[in-house]
């Protein structure tokens, strides 16, 4: 899998590769308009990390060469900005969706694993992690070849799980990514603990070895016996 | 009160005053031209009688058939001669057939050796007539004067501050964030023209600024992102190194959960700032039911997860005119809001009426004063999490729009009333 990084900030490019490397992917940077031009007219990357603010240039100009070119490459626009209509125009252009900064590095990675997984859609639909199996077009969830009936927030959260696994993911992202802006309360975070404890139950009821796991004082990691 | 009707009221007053004295000094010479008549009426009068005494053959019946005058022969030249007796009196004038004022003048004179004893009299009526005549004609004048400079004050009024009314009514309608520009004012007036000028150059200084500072906060609130996306991204990093002892690992927390906040913040505060500045300008007929259902359905479940019961009722149909995006932000910061400061198991009200929409929820009582729920920053108790910029930027956007919010407290509830 190879992913173009397209951000004006090395630091952040660079924080970013070391992370999507560990992960799997095939990482390459472009720190500004002109380099990203002509790696997309070179080359052929899986999905585009793109920064729409660059200091020569508007990375929407690079969404909407890439879109004649190959319009089937995944394009994931990273912005400060948090304008609705930036979002707007970034989606209607193409774009496969939108991050706003700062985002946590868990929430990318499931991002960039649903964008690729939509983007190859036969075969690479379904997610195994030791013996369980969850399949992303039905919805799924199988321990041991028994089905487990999740809700809607369950499965968001073990697809979420399952995208970062073996990673810490902190109650934060996790706050972020099933309930967006709306979460900022305290409170959320008990929800976040009724939701772990009843997809643990559920994982568990059917003997599966593989589970959530506490860890203290930073957060929740999936891990895969 | 009014610049004209003080000025009106100030030349009143002196034309009043300068006719008030006019009056008396007219009065005086008048009056002075009359008492010299008199004088020499009665001079005329007592050489013409004089000259009638000094015939020998003199009848007096002759003379005092005449009702102005009367000549008394007086028996005794020893008695003290009487000279010049002037007095006012009234008397019945025949030829008028009334009671008139006169001047008389009674006085002894020796003509030919005889004592007479000579009494003038002279009507006055005239003279009061004349003066009377002058005090009403400058009452009468004063009159005019008045009704024609209330008059000529109107219309010169109506003329001559129209460029300054016109200044006014602009300034009354000057928006900074409609960026209305000012219409030339046509003017000869030199005071008007340095105010227009004094308007035009401070309204241009202010919306420099206003520029200035608006691209300020668009800076920070974009810039300060990508700074934290890396401290976030490296405190994730961090975060996974298996060699992290418990303490360190809490720290990282710590910045972690600080970074969030301060990145939660500045967009926040970017978003109030978009909102002042009014970036969200549609205006939308909105039905408030079918986009209320939607978002409480969205909040079904943090609410079942505290075990708050939601209830919503509409009883009639509503309807609102505002931007799609703060109708959103308005009513997700009020639920948001009445579920954060709930009780485990609190109960949460919504009430859609026609022009009105109330939002109910139980909570512990504030611990700061009423008026200050909608102020940014004011947080009920050690909510640390909660931003306390929810409330602010509710009343911000109501305030732009017209509608009308408020809050109060009937124990155990807190409602929050939202007019349209």
């Amino acid at each position: 899998m190879k992913i173009l990084i397209v951000e004006d900030n090395r630091e952040l490019a660079e924080t970013l590769v070391h992370y999507l490397k560990q992960e799997g992917y095939l990482c390459e940077t472009a720190y500004n308009y002109q380099t990203a031009e002509e790696k997309i007219h070179i080359y052929e990357y899986d999905v585009i990390v793109l920064d729409i603010t660059l200091p020569d240039g508007n990375g929407l100009e690079i969404l909407k060469q890439l879109k004649q070119k190959r319009p089937d490459e995944g394009v994931l626009i990273i912005s400060a900005k948090n304008a609705l209509d930036d979002k707007l125009t970034g989606l209607n252009l193409g774009a496969d969706d939108y991050l706003t900064k700062p985002f946590h590095l868990a929430e990318l990675n499931a991002r960039i694993q649903s964008l690729l997984r939509r983007k190859r859609f036969n075969g690479s639909h379904e997610i195994t992690v030791g013996d369980l199996r969850l399949n992303t077009v039905t919805a799924q969830v199988l321990v041991k070849e028994q089905e487990i009936i999740l809700t809607r927030k369950e499965y968001e959260l073990l697809l979420y799980f399952l995208s970062n696994r073996n990673r810490i993911l902190n109650k934060e992202a996790i706050a972020e990514h099933l309930w967006g802006d709306n979460i900022d309360m305290a409170d959320s975070f008990d929800f976040i603990y009724t939701h772990i404890k009843n997809l643990r139950k559920k994982i568990a009821s059917h003997g599966s070895t593989s589970n959530i796991k506490s860890v203290y004082g930073m957060g929740y990691k999936f891990v895969a016996e | 009160m009014r610049l004209i009707t003080k000025t009106t009221l100030l030349y009143l007053l002196i034309t009043a005053l300068v006719i008030a004295s006019s009056g008396l000094v007219l009065y005086n010479i008048t009056n002075n031209f009359i008492e010299k008549r008199i004088r020499d009426y009665f001079l005329h009068k007592e050489e013409r009688l004089t000259g009638y005494l000094s015939d020998p053959n003199v009848n007096l019946e002759g003379i005092n058939s005449y009702k102005s005058q009367r000549v008394i022969l007086r028996p005794d030249l020893k008695i003290t001669q009487l000279t010049n007796y002037d007095r006012d009196t009234i008397l019945f004038n025949e030829m008028e057939g009334e009671r008139q004022p006169f001047r008389a003048r009674t006085l002894d004179k020796v003509v030919n050796g005889k004592m007479y004893r000579i009494s003038m009299y002279m009507a006055l009526k005239e003279s009061q007539l004349l003066l009377g005549g002058i005090i009403t004609s400058l009452f009468y004048v004063f009159l005019v004067l008045l009704a024609l400079m209330l008059l000529l004050n109107y219309l010169a009024s109506r003329y001559l501050w129209q460029p300054f009314n016109y200044t006014l009514e602009q300034i009354k309608h000057y928006s900074l964030n409609r960026g209305t520009s000012l219409a030339e004012v046509r003017t000869t007036t030199k005071e008007f023209k340095e105010l227009n000028n004094l308007f035009a150059q401070m309204t241009s200084r202010i919306e420099q600024d206003f520029r200035n500072m608006k691209e300020f906060t668009e800076n920070i609130s974009h810039e300060i992102q990508t700074p934290l996306a890396i401290i976030k991204a490296k405190v994730e990093m961090l975060q996974k190194s298996e060699k992290l002892t418990s303490e360190q690992a809490k720290t990282a927390g710590a910045i972690y959960r600080a970074t969030s906040h301060l990145s939660k913040l500045s967009r926040t505060l970017g978003l109030i700032s978009k909102i002042e500045n009014q970036e969200f300008t549609k205006h939308e007929r909105l039905d408030l039911c079918s986009f209320l259902e939607p978002l409480l359905f969205n909040f079904k479940e943090l609410a079942e997860l505290k075990q708050v019961k939601v209830n919503f009722k509409a009883t009639e149909e509503a309807y609102i005119t505002i931007d799609p995006y703060l109708l959103d932000v308005l009513l997700s910061n009020l639920v948001k809001n009445a579920l954060s400061h709930n009780y485990e198991k609190g109960e949460i009200t919504i009430c859609l009426q026609q022009q009105q929409l109330t939002i109910c929820n139980t909570g512990a009582p504030l611990d700061f004063p009423e008026c200050e729920i909608f102020d940014r920053f004011r947080r009920n108790g050690q909510n640390s999490s909660s931003l306390g910029l929810g409330l602010a930027i509710v009343q911000k956007i109501c305030t732009l729009n017209n509608l009308d919010i408020s809050y109060r407290y009937q124990e155990p509830l807190h409602c929050f009333i939202l007019k349209f």
